[in-house]
């Protein structure tokens, strides 16, 4: 009976744990329910390593040089580098070199005459990670420059990003905003054709050729940016002289000096905006600039906006795809909800009426035991800062019916041993010695169930797992404490018929 | 009350055997109505102000060039169009708002890559959830009769999957979980059966088997159908009212619910009683039930 009593007093305090959670911590509801932009995003890793290499390659190249070493010719390819060297004496000393001068590279003669270099899987994870990180800070800021209330980005796996966009519905801006790589970059322009294959015969190591925005020119550049986007320290929009939109930018002082000498040195030459590899305009370097620039050539005020905003917060790293992208409308959350309500409402009375027809008094007991269940769920929901879904109400609904399953287990167990002669608290008391186990294996096998689940991972789905998790042991709590002791009280107060 | 529920066993497998057969069929002819979430593809949801026929809207949309594509008005009133990768997503909004006024309630794009994935997933979930609930129950029963609920369960998902090919309801990742659950909740019915079966074969062992099981299921009966009930009546005011998203999802339950009723009455117990004087049937239990 002692024991009994401890039951009890926890079981109370417990509860008002529970009451106190639901007021202070709200359950967060999900973007299904809110409506919003869920988006799932992937950088595009295989660019990024394979530019890696280019850099590599170059920095390799001007070691290599430096020490006077005799090679044939270094190539970056997607996931390895080849050097061709001459001198098979001088093998050695070039490994030495490289492997002391670069950090996470690792070497394979694969034939007489050729290198191979490669990073080493560390490196490349490492990388990734950074990769993944950096792309994920960029995010941030274009976002909260969106003005998004509570937005979650963060890491989906070793490898995507997962972005929310609470009540937020214009997806294409949305986009937009968040998919330019705004890679920006201001390049000298050595020559420009509308022929391609004209400038392709001057083509060097130190030069490439680009397409203008508008298509139809073509711009042999510079290869190396004298002023890139990571020198930025500010854009805004204005207006060009001709009263057209503009976005003007501002260096940082260190970028400034350089640009200040550069365009001193190369007054009348043309210096190429480049967005995004495509050449936007190429104006004739008139005299020494220094810290401001403006970027003309633009089209709509809207896209000015963006284009601000997105170089103000930084480029990407890499350009990045989008996987999956959602749209969901205020009023489909609204109706779920108001439906779950009502439809909870009612299967919550036909519960009721079922098991107080059954069971009478004893009923009203498994009617009180469905509602701690349902208080003690979604405090627990609460408290793990879980978010609610659609099927997460399924979750919750079922989860009455799964709460009211051990009450019926033990009632009829109950009954059973009263028709064999039992009094009424030996009944009781062999309903639930008798019943233990099945009670015990109906909780387990849902339990396990709901962890299952979770290997899915995916927001609704992890929702409905946790509803589904939590309850049961909300259930499998309610039952093991509240119950016995509600039925013990009532049977020794002679107000229990069963 | 007593009812020999054993004695109409071979009706009973007659019936499980017809819903079986009928599912397998329906899912190799008419087949499932999978959801974005494993076809990849664009779906739209609209509710027009005035609803236009859907017969003119899905000419319209044939018309417009859109080839594979899937035309559905719910029970809500609202209409789904979803589109296979590939599909020109514009054309389809042009077509839409050529019938009238409406609000686009969702647009989803799922790209192949994450729905190749989440199908591996789900897979990946239904196979580890019945290796899962295999261990457990090869952990608690002996093969034979681990094999009577096994098969309980298997039949339950079959036939679950079978009324979804019937309705031509969407299966996605969140009916693929509801699934899940229902084989937890089948497993665990008969498990409730089987204990008792247990527990009478250790009091009266002079009984022959059939009348030992026929005696528990009698006597676990009010609490089979109480249970089916309480749940069912939850799952089914969900169904009715809960909207199309949820209806969908508590669909599982519904069926699940009545089949699994009568498999953990019927196929299990009688499977195991069929086979056990061919095997050395014997009680189920390999080891004690816990007591408190």
């Amino acid at each position: 009976m002692k024991n009994a009593n401890y039951h009890a007093l926890g079981f109370i305090l417990l509860l008002i744990l529970s009451l106190i959670a639901v007021f202070y911590r709200p359950v967060n509801l999900g973007l299904d329910l809110k409506g919003g932009i869920s988006m799932v995003i992937e950088p595009d890793f295989a660019y990024a390593i394979k530019l890696e290499y280019e850099r590599l390659e170059r920095n390799i190249y001007k070691k290599l040089k430096e020490k006077n070493f005799k090679i044939l010719d270094i190539t970056p390819y997607e996931n390895r580098i080849e050097i061709e060297y001459l001198e098979k004496d001088e093998l050695q000393a070039i490994e030495k070199l490289i492997k002391e001068s670069f950090e996470g590279v690792e070497l394979e003669r694969v034939q007489e005459g050729i290198l191979v270099v490669r990073f080493s899987e560390q490196f490349i994870d490492r990388f990734r990670r950074d990769l993944l990180e950096q792309t994920i800070e960029v995010l941030r800021n274009r976002i909260d420059e969106l003005g998004v209330a509570q937005p979650v980005i963060t890491k989906l796996g070793g490898s995507r990003i997962l972005v929310e966009l609470p009540g937020y519905l214009d997806i294409e801006r949305a986009k937009r905003v968040i998919g330019s790589t705004a890679s920006l970059e201001l390049r000298l322009v050595v020559d420009s054709s509308t022929d391609k294959r004209e400038l392709e015969k001057k083509l060097t190591k130190d030069t490439e050729i680009l397409p203008s925005k508008e298509g139809g020119e073509w711009f042999l550049l510079d290869k190396i940016p004298v002023v890139s986007g990571a020198d930025l320290k500010t854009a805004y929009q204005s207006v060009d002289e001709y009263g057209q939109p503009a976005v003007s930018f501002e260096l940082k002082s260190e970028a400034a000096s350089k640009f200040g000498d550069f365009t001193q040195k190369n007054v009348g030459k043309r210096l190429a905006i480049v967005l995004d590899r495509k050449v936007v305009s190429a104006p004739v370097i008139r005299s020494r600039i220094s810290s401001r620039g403006q970027i003309t050539g633009l089209f709509t005020r809207e896209e000015v906006r963006d284009l601000a905003l997105i170089l103000r917060t930084g480029s990407l790293p890499v350009s990045i795809k989008f996987l999956q992208e959602k749209v969901i409308g205020p009023s489909l959350g609204r109706d779920a909800i108001e439906q779950g309500i009502k439809a909870g409402i009612l299967g919550f009375i036909l519960l009721v009426i079922i098991v107080v027809v059954r069971y009478k008094v004893a009923g009203v007991s498994a009617t009180v035991s469905i509602l701690m269940n349902g208080l003690l769920l979604w405090a627990g929901l609460a408290l793990l800062g879980a978010t609610l879904t659609l099927p997460g109400i399924a979750g919750i609904i079922l989860n009455m019916g799964i709460a009211v399953d051990s009450n019926v287990l033990i009632f009829e167990r109950v009954k059973e041993e009263l028709r064999l002669g039992n009094s009424l608290r030996k009944a009781i008391e062999l309903g639930y010695r008798k019943t233990w186990s099945a009670v015990w294996d109906t909780h387990v096998t849902l339990l396990v169930a709901a962890l299952i689940l979770f290997q899915f991972g995916s927001g609704p789905v992890k929702g409905f797992a946790t509803t589904l998790a939590v309850g049961t042991l909300a259930s499998f709590i309610s039952n093991v404490y509240y119950a016995k002791v509600f039925l013990d009280l009532l049977s020794k107060r002679r107000m229990l018929k069963i | 009350m007593k009812i020999d529920f054993l004695r109409y066993r071979f009706f009973a497998y007659g019936m499980s055997l017809i819903l079986v057969l009928g599912s397998i069929f329906l899912l190799f002819t008419k087949g499932l109505n999978l959801g974005l979430d494993f076809t990849g593809g664009t779906v739209l949801e609209v509710k027009f102000d005035k609803n236009p026929p859907i017969g003119k809207l899905r000419e319209a949309l044939k018309d417009a060039g859109l080839e594979s594509f899937l035309l559905q008005e719910t029970q809500d009133g609202t209409f789904i169009v979803k589109l296979r990768e590939g599909e020109k997503v514009s054309e389809a909004e042009k077509v839409l708002g050529k019938f009238g006024k409406h609000t686009l309630l969702r647009k989803e794009k799922i790209g192949s890559v994450i729905s190749g994935e989440l199908k591996e997933k789900a897979i990946l979930a239904v196979l580890t959830a019945l290796v899962g609930i295999l261990i457990y129950i090869a952990f608690r029963f002996k093969p034979l009769w681990g094999a009577g609920a096994i098969l309980a369960l298997v039949h339950d998902v079959v036939v679950v999957i079978g009324a979804y090919s019937l309705t031509f309801r969407e299966v996605n990742l969140e009916v693929v979980s509801a699934i899940l659950v229902v084989a937890g909740y089948s497993v665990a019915d008969t498990v409730v059966i089987f204990d008792r079966i247990r527990e009478n074969l250790k009091i009266r062992k002079n009984l022959p088997l059939k009348e030992v099981m026929n005696l528990s299921i009698n006597q676990t009966l009010s609490r089979t159908i109480m249970t089916s009930l309480t749940t069912f009546a939850t799952s089914f005011t969900l169904f009715i009212l809960g909207g199309y998203a949820l209806s969908n999802i508590m669909f599982a339950f519904v069926v699940g619910v009545v089949v699994g009723t009568f498999s953990s009455v019927f196929v299990a117990s009688a499977f195991v009683l069929d086979l056990s004087g061919r095997f050395s049937g014997g009680a189920p239990a390999v080891q004690e039930s816990q007591e408190v």
